[in-house]
């Protein structure tokens, strides 16, 4: 599905990633950890396309219904429209907007894109109510502005009910865990695991292993100054989470 | 403050000897009114850059200019103007500044309700106009109203009497359609709400066309004690005009005034927007949007005096800038000394599209109450890169993102215009000037 391979990027003139290799197939789970600082944002945000960053060396090809498409390629949009989606770290929040208007734009300019029928404003209230009710979301948030004046574990669970609304092939979940109680963590992850299939694949960013119990990976990979040092299994992480990073740098 | 750098003189006499009427038609008072005009914009000329009134609105492209009255009275652009136009609604209008009975509608008015073109109403009710038309001391004039005073010829007259409601929207419509350039039109207009009245009306300025003129219109509001009014301006002139406008607010008691003034079109364009809150409890909320583009210069000067004590006012401008434009926002809150527990807000938020463009904003708070809350703010910046690019993550545009993300900028000034058809008007009239909020989505 995706295969990064020599990724090297960075901003400003600063590289950032230094020669990064990773490869993600349909159904599986990956976790990128890697102590601050080490590139684990930026590789999320250049798999997205943000313009800031730019790619040095290295290709990201990224398989879809049998098309290869290269992704640097592509614009941000067109990327998101071929079923790339990212949970922002931070979630922006957008004034005047309302969080369903916004929501229905997105799907069916994914739609559109895809062949797939569009939907009108009742059909979609339906969809987006019962998506909601995965992620235990109250309908207030149905008609108020994107992510304004919501709470920090509010924004994060409208990050994944964008991804149960866009039902993406390769989700990018950057720290979606930061922030959040036990109680919407778990909620969180519960409904990531139910939006898994064979199909898609999710990549996870976390800082902690904590969420790593609730969405069990499937590979661990740590991140240290741009490059994915060591690849292991789920046990990898409960090795980091006891031994910090000191061992493998 | 008088100018010296300009030449009224001239700038009059060009217009005096083509005077649209001659002076045995008008009553003696009205004649008198004009002449004491042509004497206040003589005495006081057109300001100057050292006016601090004026010091960002540069005024000589119109100055330099020569102007003549126009003398069609037809639309060419009759297709666009039926679209704008919803003849279900009172609507009164004017083509080049003369009234058009042919395409005014104005049978079938709800009780209590008289529309009719300001010259009729000279002739029918005298008394009334004259007192009106002289409440304003001429002497305190400023360049514009003073000029409008010496040459308006007509206007719209609305008069809803004391408990009257009209429920419709009240459309004024001045036109200015295909002709030779530079013509000039002097539009004033008249209102009168009595007491406990309430009405919402629609001034609009449009050009369907792309040529040079120049409109100087004022506007005179009257709310009498518990009136209610929504006052809804839109400018969308033609992209070469000049609009200079005053309009002059005074509220009694209890009264509520709501404008919503919204400038798209003229290469400069002025609102002076003048409020006199004169009783106890009168509650002004003035909201304003201002899109402009290429080289256009657009300016919302604001006055408000609170009198007595006990009255409210709060304003909300926003702009969006793009090109070389320029904006200018003045806002002035005066508090007299009588006018204790008065509440006052003030906000200017603005956004610039480009590196090129210019917005100078003001506030200019004259406190005299020490019981009062008063606040005021502005903001200027530039559309945020993160909030793009996470509506791009998300499949949309970019350009679209650009659209929704000013749509929503400006959403809490437009949203609140609470009668759908105006609201349609403007955004119709909005989004043929500036695309970029186009929002249906």
């Amino acid at each position: 599905m995706l295969e990064i391979k020599n990724l090297y990027a960075g901003i400003n003139g600063v590289s950032i990633l230094k020669g990064v290799d990773l490869t993600v197939n349909p159904g599986e789970v990956h976790a990128i950890m890697g102590p601050n600082g080490s590139g684990k944002s930026t590789l999320a945000k250049v798999i997205a396309g943000h313009p800031d960053y730019k790619v040095e060396q290295g290709t990201m090809e990224y398989e879809v219904n049998l098309k290869k498409l290269d992704l640097a390629a592509m614009e941000p949009e067109i990327r998101a429209r071929e079923g790339i989606f990212l949970a922002f770290q931070y979630p922006v929040e957008i004034p005047g907007v309302n969080n369903s208007v916004f929501l229905r734009a997105a799907f069916n300019e994914i739609c559109r894109h895809q062949g797939a029928e569009e939907m009108d404003p009742i059909e979609f209230d339906q969809y987006l109510r019962q998506k909601m009710k995965l992620l235990e979301m109250d309908e207030k948030f149905i008609d108020r502005p994107v992510n304004v004046d919501f709470s920090g574990g509010e924004k994060k669970r409208n990050e994944i009910l964008q991804m149960a609304i866009l039902a993406p092939r390769l989700a990018l979940l950057d720290e979606t865990d930061s922030g959040l109680d036990v109680d919407s963590m778990k909620i969180v992850a519960n409904g990531v695991n139910k939006l898994k299939s064979k199909n898609n694949a999710i990549v996870l960013i976390t800082h902690y292993q904590r969420l790593l119990n609730y969405i069990v990976p499937d590979f661990v990979h740590v991140l240290s100054d741009g490059k994915i040092i060591k690849s292991g299994g789920k046990e990898l992480a409960i090795k980091v989470e006891t031994q910090g990073y000191d061992w493998l740098i | 403050m008088i100018s010296t750098g300009l030449k009224p003189q001239k700038f009059i006499e060009q217009l005096r000897i083509k005077r649209p009427h001659s002076k045995d038609d008008l009553p003696p008072w009205l004649t008198n009114l004009h002449e004491e005009g042509v004497k206040r914009f003589s005495d006081i000329g057109f300001p100057d850059p050292k006016n601090e009134e004026w010091k960002f609105t540069d005024i000589a492209p119109i100055t330099e200019k020569s102007f003549h009255f126009p003398d069609e009275k037809t639309i060419a652009e009759l297709r666009s103007f039926n679209e704008y136009v919803d003849r279900n609604e009172p609507t009164i209008v004017f083509i080049n500044g003369f009234f058009s009975a042919r395409y005014s509608s104005l049978n079938g008015l709800e009780q209590g309700l008289t529309i009719t073109n300001l010259a009729q109403a000279v002739k029918d009710q005298p008394k009334i106009i004259q007192s009106l038309l002289f409440r304003h001391d001429l002497k305190q004039e400023n360049s514009f109203s003073a000029l409008n005073s010496a040459f308006f010829k007509d206007g719209a007259f609305i008069q809803i009497s004391d408990n009257a409601v009209c429920n419709r929207l009240i459309h004024i419509i001045h036109i200015v359609s295909q002709q030779n350039d530079d013509t000039v039109i002097f539009p004033r207009n008249l209102i009168i709400l009595g007491r406990s009245a309430q009405a919402e009306i629609l001034e609009s300025y449009v050009s369907f066309s792309k040529i040079r003129y120049f409109t100087n219109a004022v506007s005179d509001v009257f709310v009498n004690e518990g009136a209610k009014l929504h006052y809804y301006k839109a400018q969308g002139e033609s992209l070469n005009a000049f609009h200079l406008a005053g309009m002059r607010i005074a509220q009694e008691a209890n009264s509520e005034v709501n404008t919503f003034t919204f400038s798209a079109g003229a290469q400069i364009s002025r609102n002076d927007l003048s409020v006199t809150l004169d009783g106890e409890g009168a509650k002004a909320v003035l909201n304003g949007l201002y899109a402009v583009s290429g080289n256009q210069l657009v300016d919302n000067h604001t006055a408000i005096d609170h009198k007595p004590p006990r009255s409210l006012s709060t304003q909300l401008y926003k702009g969006i800038l793009d090109g070389n434009s320029r904006a200018v926002f003045n806002g002035k809150i005066l508090v007299r000394r009588e006018a204790q527990q008065t509440n006052s807000y003030q906000l200017n938020k603005n956004i610039l599209l480009s590196p090129s463009c210019q917005i100078h904003t003001k506030p200019q708070l004259e406190i005299f109450a020490d019981d009062v809350r008063c606040t005021h703010g502005a903001t200027i910046g530039q559309l945020n890169d993160d909030e793009i690019f996470y509506l791009q993550t998300r499949g949309i545009r970019k350009d679209f993102a650009t659209r929704m993300l000013l749509c929503g900028f400006i959403d809490d000034v437009t949203g609140k215009i609470p009668n759908v058809s105006a609201r349609t008007k403007i955004d119709e009239l909005l989004t043929k000037i500036f695309p970029a909020l186009k929002c249906k989505i």
